[in-house]
């Protein structure tokens, strides 16, 4: 609110000015608000402005524009009469509707009248303007007001009374409110409790119905026999223990390593039924299935006009079933898969027919060998006829192109050898590198081995080369023992890591040593020489080599046949027996032996070729090398004088190898057949056989 | 002549004051007395420079530390060069007649044969503190998980307590630690039951001799003024409140021994600080300390030299451990102190305290035999008489002596 002239006042009651500004509220008016009611007055609420009061009680609650300053403000807003600008919404029950405060003004001036209120003069110069609908009564009161004081005092008083009521009308229309709602509350709360006890009785029931099935379970044999078992356990420590030990043991030997195999196998790349891997600088191989029987089919790619026939003629399903197994088939080639390419079959009947080729998979040549020996199931009906005719060429393009790839070795020489070793031992190092610093530890108390011996270990595993390199700086500082090692660039497999230490060697004989192969005590390389030098010039001597709990574990090696393919296993006899069964004393002559520890000449040695490197990443090597050095004139020797410990891991084989790693066995051990198969036949017969079936010769 | 020694140990005890580096430095010192030229070396874990490895201890002429090294635990392999080329170092400028090893933990069992190697001439011996070659479970012989009692070590057997291992990977340790531990010249056991393990495991029996750690002779105390009436009730435990020593099975004994006649009055003082402790045990010791009280006290920390006014407060010391111990020393002190002692009877326990004559023994953790054996004992203490310790540790140093003079044993490997 604003006047136009500052001078402007209007005398309502004992004199008081009615000052629009904010500074109306005075000492006097302040001392009158403080003072005892009179009979006259009624109520303190006359020294309250009474205009302001008027407002209140004509038109319910007003909303002041600006926030309200001191007490009488105070006491205004605490009967709920005004509301500052900020305040709760002017909606109580019961209450009128307010009245906007922008059509309520004082003005200063001759002013037209708005078009929705009345104008009341005042004072001369001062007008109010009203809503329509409030003359009667409280307007015209005021109106009266405005012309007396004594009447004006009176009104006020009234106004006052009024202002009481509607105070205690409100507070009322508040209880009613409360009461309200309080009842909505036990209303809510009589909910609740009812809910309440609807869940109980739910959660009562399942409770009976619990107690039921529990004592269903305990009357039951196969708990109450856990029982039993239970209290046998609880009663014998020594019976639990033993129980939780077979847990801890099924766990880490058996459920472990399967996880970690199934968690390997699922690393090996995995196609589907139908797939086409394309090996890069290998060729291709195809996963497809063919309805019909492919009996004798030529089998091609076709990519435009271009025409790769298969290596052999598909291997012929062995029934008729429904499930027949896909064909698989070996291109030889680049490994690329052209767009368009097909897959066309021509029966010998005459009939061809074409078939879009299966996604294309790339991949390198050794997750091929993985991939592909993965899916191989070596049970299955013709399954020799599929690994020899298509998965054997494709495995063995696979690991002639790893061994494409170019080796570099690195020497390092950690002391100083013998000037004119009598023996190289070759140690290829993979995994478990430490192995070189037990080694060392166990030479060093071997003054013969130090003074006849160049040893040189044989590194084919290049990730560990920093590891290997401080553990053997470490193995020469701490046990004196000297010794070269070589490090290969990329893992050449056992062959090729005991080819590239034999290239180095500079004795005239080398001995063969896997790592985890440890002396027993001094002087046994001294008697394993003693007995070398007595056999003809391209023999090979081994030695007995005993668990750590003193069975044997190689006692010269054997061929018998494989019982399902025209091919034969390595042996060792009695494996895993008491070493006082290998009762017959001397050295004897065996059809082969293993190379954990092989002695050999080295002029024969480089005369065969040392170890055959055709084997895919190793095995039969050792029964190889014993062929060819029989074939070169030499003679296959074993001793039981010399035992050495041959620590075999002891867990891994316990469940058999990987999927695709047996199949890789398999493989090797069709090339050993392959390259040997008239010494093996003669060795250790295989059963009669249809010859169209028999091995390739 | 002056006879040169170098005495490497683990830790030197003024930071870790416990037996094995206790009877180490206590060795060195006897010898300085009786005229030997005597060094004392130990790995210490503290900030160093690059380049610097060998120092003397404080400034102190005869005392050296060496770089802290690095311990492969499960062979015992040291695998950091640094330490082992600050200990050759060591050993040629000092170029020591003989080498004594207290312990390899820290060191590595390589150090063995480094000292061979450095100084081929000197002659090099090995004090066993437990059974940490046989035992891969911190050479306590306890079975893992249930803290049993272990009888006897094998591949098999210690690939049950780590599933994770093979048996192999237990043959490579036993072959690796025993060829470097017979590339001393003779091993040291400070009891005898320690020596019969390790001649079990794989020494030959004249490769390991037994010698009673060397401590520092102290005359024995009166025995504790009693008051009118008073019974002889007042027990001690001394040492680190450890988890394989038996303190909880000693404070629920204790509690039980309080219920009879003779344990009304008595009380249990424990002396020293926890080591580290599971949870649940740390758990319990808190509120052992609230239940017990007044009864059972815990004092906590003390010095070495505050222990004979802290045994002279007692009238026996208990030594309740459920692992098989060696030599703990708190027995050693409490012979001297003329305390007797109630041990269970195990290990290097039994073999220290003889039943009857020492004090008395009792099957370990079984509460109701060591409540009983408390009250059996209560009324028998001036049945024990102190022993001669004096003439005894005098024996020790000799026997020690003769051992570091004697020809060397035929063959040094395996």
């Amino acid at each position: 609110m604003a006047t136009g002239t500052s001078g402007t006042v209007a005398e309502i009651a004992d004199g008081q000015p009615l000052d629009d500004t904010a500074g109306w509220w005075t000492p006097a008016l302040e001392a009158a608000a403080r003072s005892e009611p009179t009979a006259e007055t009624g109520t303190d609420l006359l020294p309250l402005h009474p205009f302001l009061a008027w407002l209140a009680a004509a038109l319910g609650p007003v909303r002041l524009a600006a926030a309200p300053e001191g007490p009488l403000a105070a006491s205004l807003l605490a009967a709920g009469l005004v509301v500052g600008p900020d305040g709760p919404p002017l909606a109580l029950d019961d209450a009128p509707q307010p009245v906007p405060v922008a059509r309520l003004r004082l003005s200063a001036g001759a002013e037209p009248a708005p078009p929705d209120g009345f104008l009341l003069p005042l004072q001369p110069g001062l007008r109010f303007a009203a809503p329509p609908g409030l003359l009667q009564g409280p307007a015209a009161a005021l109106l009266a007001a405005a012309c007396d004081p004594a009447e004006a005092r009176r009104i006020a008083a009234l106004f006052c009374a009024l202002g009481e009521r509607l105070v205690l009308e409100r507070s009322l229309a508040g209880l009613r409110a409360l009461a309200k709602e309080a009842e909505a509350q036990r209303r809510t709360m009589a909910q609740e409790i009812d809910e309440a006890r609807r869940a109980l009785a739910r959660a009562e029931g399942r409770a009976a119905q619990e107690a039921a099935r529990r004592r269903a379970i305990e009357d039951s044999t196969i708990w109450r026999s856990g029982q039993q078992v239970a209290a046998l356990l609880n009663r014998n420590p020594a019976v639990s223990r033993l129980a939780r030990r077979g847990a801890r043991l099924a766990w880490h030997r058996v459920l472990r390593p399967l996880l970690a195999r199934r968690a390997a196998a699922a690393a090996v790349p995995q196609i589907g039924p139908e797939a086409a891997l394309g090996i890069a600088g290998v060729g291709t191989l195809v996963f497809a299935q063919a309805p019909m029987d492919t009996t004798g089919a030529r089998c091609s790619l076709v990519a435009g006009g271009r025409r790769t026939e298969a290596v052999a003629p598909p291997a012929a399903p062995a029934s008729n079933r429904a499930d027949r197994p896909p064909l698989v088939l070996f291109f030889p080639g680049d490994g690329g898969i052209a767009p368009g390419t097909a897959l066309e079959i021509a029966l010998p009947d005459g009939s061809r027919s074409e078939r879009p080729l299966p996604a294309a998979v790339s991949l390198t040549p050794r997750a091929a060998i993985a991939a592909m020996l993965g899916r191989f199931a070596p049970e299955a009906d013709g399954a020799e006829a599929l690994l020899r005719s298509q998965l054997l060429p494709a495995v063995r393009a696979c690991w002639a192109a790893i061994r494409r790839e170019p080796v570099k070795v690195a020497e390092a020489t950690h002391g100083t050898p013998p000037a004119t070793p009598e023996v190289s031992i070759i140690v290829p190092l993979y995994g478990r590198v430490d192995w070189l610093l037990i080694q060392a530890a166990l030479f060093a108390d071997d003054p013969d081995l130090l003074a006849t011996a160049e040893l040189i270990y044989v590194l084919d595993d290049p990730d560990r080369a920093a590891e290997t390199a401080k553990l053997a700086a470490l193995a020469h500082e701490v046990y004196g023992v000297p010794f070269r090692l070589l490090t290969l660039s990329r893992n050449c497999g056992y062959s090729g890591a005991n080819n590239a230490g034999a290239r180095a060697a500079r004795a005239p004989r080398l001995l063969l040593l896997n790592s985890d192969v440890l002396p027993l005590r001094p002087g046994w390389l001294g008697r394993l020489l003693e007995i070398h030098r007595g056999l003809p010039e391209a023999s090979a001597l081994g030695c007995r080599l005993l668990f750590d709990d003193g069975t044997l574990q190689h006692a010269g090696m054997v061929f018998t046949p494989f019982p399902t393919f025209h091919a034969w296993l390595c042996d060792h006899p009695m494996k895993g027996l008491p070493a006082a069964l290998d009762a017959e004393a001397g050295p004897r002559q065996v059809p082969a032996v293993t190379g954990a520890c092989l002695l050999v000449g080295r002029d024969a040695w480089q005369r065969v070729g040392g170890l055959t490197e055709d084997y895919v990443i190793g095995d039969f090597e050792d029964a190889d090398l014993c062929h060819k050095l029989l074939a070169a004139g030499g003679e296959i020797w074993y001793t039981p004088d010399v035992a050495l410990t041959h620590l075999e891991r002891q867990s891994i084989g316990l469940l058999g190898e990987p999927g695709w790693r047996y199949g890789l066995t398999l493989c090797n051990m069709l090339i050993h057949a392959e390259r040997w198969g008239d010494r093996l036949q003669a060795l250790a017969p295989l059963p009669v056989d249809d010859a169209t079936t028999g091995p390739d010769r | 002549m002056t006879r040169r020694i170098l005495i490497l140990a683990h830790a030197h005890p003024e930071e870790n004051p416990t037996g094995g580096e206790l009877a180490a430095y206590e060795v060195f010192k006897a010898l300085r007395e009786r005229g030997w030229d005597a060094h004392f070396a130990a790995p210490r874990f503290v900030p160093r420079l690059v380049g610097e490895r060998l120092m003397k201890w404080e400034g102190r002429p005869d005392e050296w530390e060496l770089p802290y090294g690095e311990t492969e635990l499960f062979l015992l392999s040291q695998r950091s060069p640094l330490l082992l080329r600050a200990y050759a170092e060591l050993l040629e400028r000092l170029r020591p007649d003989v080498v004594h090893l207290h312990h390899y933990i820290r060191s590595g069992v390589e150090a063995i044969a480094h000292t061979r190697r450095v100084l081929p001439q000197a002659r090099v011996f090995v004090t066993l503190h437990e059974f940490l070659a046989i035992c891969a479970h911190n050479g306590q012989m306890l079975k893992t998980g249930d803290n049993a009692l272990c009888e006897r070590s094998s591949p098999e057997e210690c690939a049950f307590c780590y599933p994770d291992r093979t048996p192999g990977d237990f043959s490579v340790r036993r072959r690796y630690v025993l060829a470097n531990l017979l590339k001393a010249d003779r091993l040291i056991s400070p009891s005898e039951f320690l020596r019969r393990r390790y001649i079990d495991w794989g020494v030959p029996e004249d490769r390991i001799v037994f010698i009673e750690n060397h401590v520092p002779y102290q005359a024995p105390l009166p025995p504790r003024p009693l008051p009118a009436g008073g019974r002889r009730n007042a027990f001690g435990y001394f040492g680190s409140i450890g988890l394989y020593k038996g303190v909880r099975q000693l404070v629920e004994a204790f509690q039980l021994f309080r219920s009879m006649p003779e344990g009304a009055d008595a009380t249990l003082t424990f002396h020293g600080v926890p080591g580290y402790l599971p949870r649940d045990f740390e758990l319990w010791l808190e509120g052992a300390k609230q239940r017990g009280a007044p009864a059972i006290r815990w004092t906590g920390r003390y010095a070495r030299h505050e222990l004979p006014g802290l045994m002279a407060a007692i009238d026996w010391v208990v030594v309740p451990s459920i692992w098989w111990e060696n030599s703990p020393l708190v027995i050693q002190e409490a012979l001297m102190a003329a305390r007797p002692l109630l041990v269970s009877d195990i290990g290097g326990m039994a073999e220290k305290v003889r039943n009857g004559i020492d004090g008395f023994t009792f099957p370990p953790g079984n509460l109701t035999a060591m409540a009983e054996t408390m009250a059996f004992a209560v009324p028998r203490f001036d049945s024990l008489q102190p022993r001669d310790m004096q003439a005894e540790i005098a024996a020790r140093l000799d026997a020690l002596i003769e051992v570091y003079t004697a020809p060397p044993v035929a063959a040094r490997a395996a």
